[in-house]
């Protein structure tokens, strides 16, 4: 009788500890807590966000471009993410009711991004265009950059991360444009002046050059020799105001030099690029292996991204914790002094007058 | 009595499993488990007109999450932004299997 009244109470202190644990667990993959973004001061007489009134977290979550998931875009909209990405969708009326879902009652507009590159092309459903490849002269890729831009802007994307600016594509063989480096510069311009007219971001990519080389296809970290000829789109697109470009993952020498380290996170490399260029500076994808490999631990890389002077990181987890947690990473090193404030604030600045904002100090 | 034994055990399990799972996640442990044990390499391939390309497994996984949908094909899966096109990436379950350890959630219909 007492044994069996032991193994009862054995029960119901077991049942407890589960319960508990259960609870505990439950917390830890609940979405975070985040309050309404109500101490934003945006003044939309004068279409200005006063930059003090953002805190360093809203800061650090307008520099985060991630993955569109519809489900998360209200955690989204109070954690102030900057921008999200869309793959494919099924129609046209998809992705205008996706973009609608992120941006009605957004306190700060998001970025709404997509890779239209040609031969990847996320509207293949119901909208084709020309590959890279077949794309013959600079006023054809005029053509092509103006009606792509119109098609995006019609669709409510605001930003595309194309076009590739590579001398070359192994690998898919379609991305790029083809001919003599001065050639590929001459349609890099073109295109990007076509999509920008229509009020696209157009973004060349990516820096410095070579990413689409073969390789071993299960060697993640890839090293290049970068030259003259391989600069010269980038130069060009620079001189001709391109709103955006992306940095690479790929460890470089040559011209320009990453030091041993992944471009995306090479100070060196990318405050480089930004002594001779104003606008947005992007991350290549952040999971990609080509980065992550390169790291014992992902907060050491997530403080390095934005010690590297990028503007906006392109993340595709877009698990809310995840960010949440990257923000906080950031946000400590931002505390500790390894990243200077003012370096964030630089970025927001740029990414807000990217969105058509003015910004107060 | 031996039937509250028995749940005992299992409510022990369960508390062990739970307590495990808020110091380290087992979702991930539970993912490299599935790489480790296949022992085949991932492979990745992109079709178009002029035949197959292979791409490097990491690219592969960012272009996947892209795709409209995934759909097994046989023993591999096939990725498209448009199912009547004629471009689209062959891949195995290695791969997969990789892209969702790393992050990218590629969901197979």
């Amino acid at each position: 009788m007492s044994r069996s009244r032991n193994g009862l109470s054995v029960t119901i202190l077991l049942a407890l500890i589960v319960a508990m644990l259960f609870f505990l667990n439950l917390e830890k993959i609940a979405a975070p807590q985040v309050a309404a973004p109500d101490n934003v001061v945006f003044d939309r007489t004068t279409n200005t966000v006063q930059l003090s009134s953002l805190t360093l977290r809203q800061k650090i979550a307008q520099m985060i471009v991630t993955y569109g998931d519809e489900n998360d875009a209200d955690v989204f909209k109070k954690m102030l993410i900057g921008g999200v990405y869309f793959g494919a969708k099924p129609s046209e009326s998809d992705y205008i009711a996706s973009v609608n879902r992120f941006q009605d009652g957004a306190v700060v507009p998001f970025f709404t991004t997509v890779d239209l590159e040609g031969c990847s092309n996320p509207f293949e459903n119901f909208q084709n265009f020309p590959s890279f490849k077949d794309i013959n002269t600079s006023e054809e890729a005029y053509g092509y950059g103006y009606a792509e831009g119109k098609f995006l802007k019609e669709t409510g994307i605001n930003v595309d991360f194309s076009p590739v600016v590579d001398l070359k594509d192994d690998i898919w063989d379609c991305r790029s444009f083809v001919g003599t480096p001065e050639e590929i510069a001459n349609k890099s311009d073109s295109y990007i002046y076509g999509m920008q007219e229509n009020g696209v971001i157009a973004t060349a990519k990516h820096y410095p050059g070579k990413t689409l080389v073969s390789r071993d296809p299960h060697k993640y970290i890839v090293y290049e020799q970068i030259d003259e000829n391989d600069l010269l789109p980038f130069k060009r697109t620079i001189r001709s105001n391109v709103s955006a470009i992306m940095v690479s993952h790929v460890i470089v020498n040559g011209s320009v030099s990453s030091g041993s380290m992944p471009s995306t996170v090479s100070q060196p490399l990318v405050q480089g690029l930004r002594n001779q260029y104003g606008g947005l500076i992007v991350t290549d994808e952040i999971n990609m292996l080509g980065l992550k490999d390169y790291y014992a631990s992902k907060d050491d890389m997530y403080v390095d991204l934005f010690k590297a002077d990028n503007d906006v990181i392109l993340n595709f987890d877009s698990d809310p914790k995840d960010l949440d947690h990257m923000i906080s990473v950031v946000e400590g090193a931002v505390n500790r002094g390894e990243i200077s404030e003012q370096r964030i604030d630089g970025s927001v600045t740029r990414i807000l007058n990217a969105k058509g904002i003015n910004v107060a100090a | 009595m031996g039937c509250l034994k028995i749940v005992n055990i299992v409510l022990a399990a369960f508390a062990v499993l739970l307590a495990l799972n808020l110091l380290m996640p087992l979702g991930p442990l539970a993912g490299n488990a599935v790489y480790a044990l296949d022992a085949s390499e991932p492979e990745c391939h992109f079709n178009t007109a002029a035949g197959l390309r292979e791409i490097p497994s990491d690219a592969c996984c960012f272009e996947l999450r892209q795709q409209l949908a995934c759909t097994r094909a046989g023993t591999d899966i096939r990725c498209y932004t448009s199912e009547s096109s004629g471009t689209y990436y062959l891949v195995n379950s290695k791969l997969l299997a990789l892209c969702n350890l790393e992050g990218f959630n590629v969901k197979v219909s």
